[in-house]
């Protein structure tokens, strides 16, 4: 077990179904082959409803997202950030989020 | 900026979720996975003699909040989600660094 000395941190995208492929080639092309990625269900400020569209008897509607879960070190974040940002940008809502965490350790097993 | 991570028995998500709405937070991640806690099996199901720790559906609910909302979010979550046996999950809460809007490229608590 070899405990990393660098900062990690852990970036949490949420984004659309449809962009898995173009999110994995990207970090695949930026050399980074070590992620996780989820199936989730989501919603965001719109309680997952389009804008104008009509309300159904459930309140919050839960839509198909991905998530995606990239350890990275600290330098390497900010780059990769703006470029999953611009690689997923529409003019819709719904788009997703991307959260940075701090790692406090991580072990190769 | 906190990350709140709420286990609970798949049969509260729409009451959680109603919960949340009332109190004015629409905006949640869900998805299943399978854990293991103090009850080792849904009282409605028939398991005669077996106590192993086996595991069992359970919904993870992820939520982004700012700081002032953490107090109010826990407690809209923790009501909601009781039950009247054991096993009614867990929350955790973690800190966020830094929290990214894609579409408009907001960064920050006004982000989330």
């Amino acid at each position: 077990m070899i405990a990393h000395k660098i900062a990690m941190k852990m970036i949490t995208a949420i984004v659309r179904s449809q962009k898995l492929q173009d999110i994995q080639t990207l970090l695949v092309t930026e050399g980074i082959e070590r992620f996780t990625v989820a199936t989730v269900m989501g919603c965001g400020s719109q309680c997952g409803y389009s804008e104008g569209g009509k309300k159904s008897a459930i309140e919050v509607n839960l839509l198909k997202k991905i998530k995606f879960e990239i350890e990275v070190p600290a330098d390497k974040v900010g780059g990769l950030v703006d470029k999953i940002m611009t690689l997923c940008r529409t003019p819709r809502f719904g788009d997703g989020k991307i959260f940075v965490m701090n790692i406090p350790e991580c072990f190769g097993m | 900026m906190k990350m709140i991570h709420a286990i609970i028995q798949p049969s509260k998500l729409s009451d959680v979720k109603q919960a949340l709405f009332d109190a004015g937070l629409g905006k949640m991640t869900v998805y299943s996975v399978n854990g293991s806690s103090q009850l080792t099996h849904y009282p409605d199901v028939h398991r005669a003699n077996d106590y192993e720790p086996n595991l069992m559906s359970k919904v993870k609910m992820e939520i982004a909040v700012n700081d002032k909302q953490v107090k109010k979010v826990v407690e809209v979550i923790a009501k909601a989600a009781k039950n009247v046996f054991n096993g009614n999950g867990k929350i955790f809460v973690y800190d966020i660094e830094q929290c990214y809007r894609i579409r408009t490229g907001e960064q920050g608590p006004q982000a989330i």
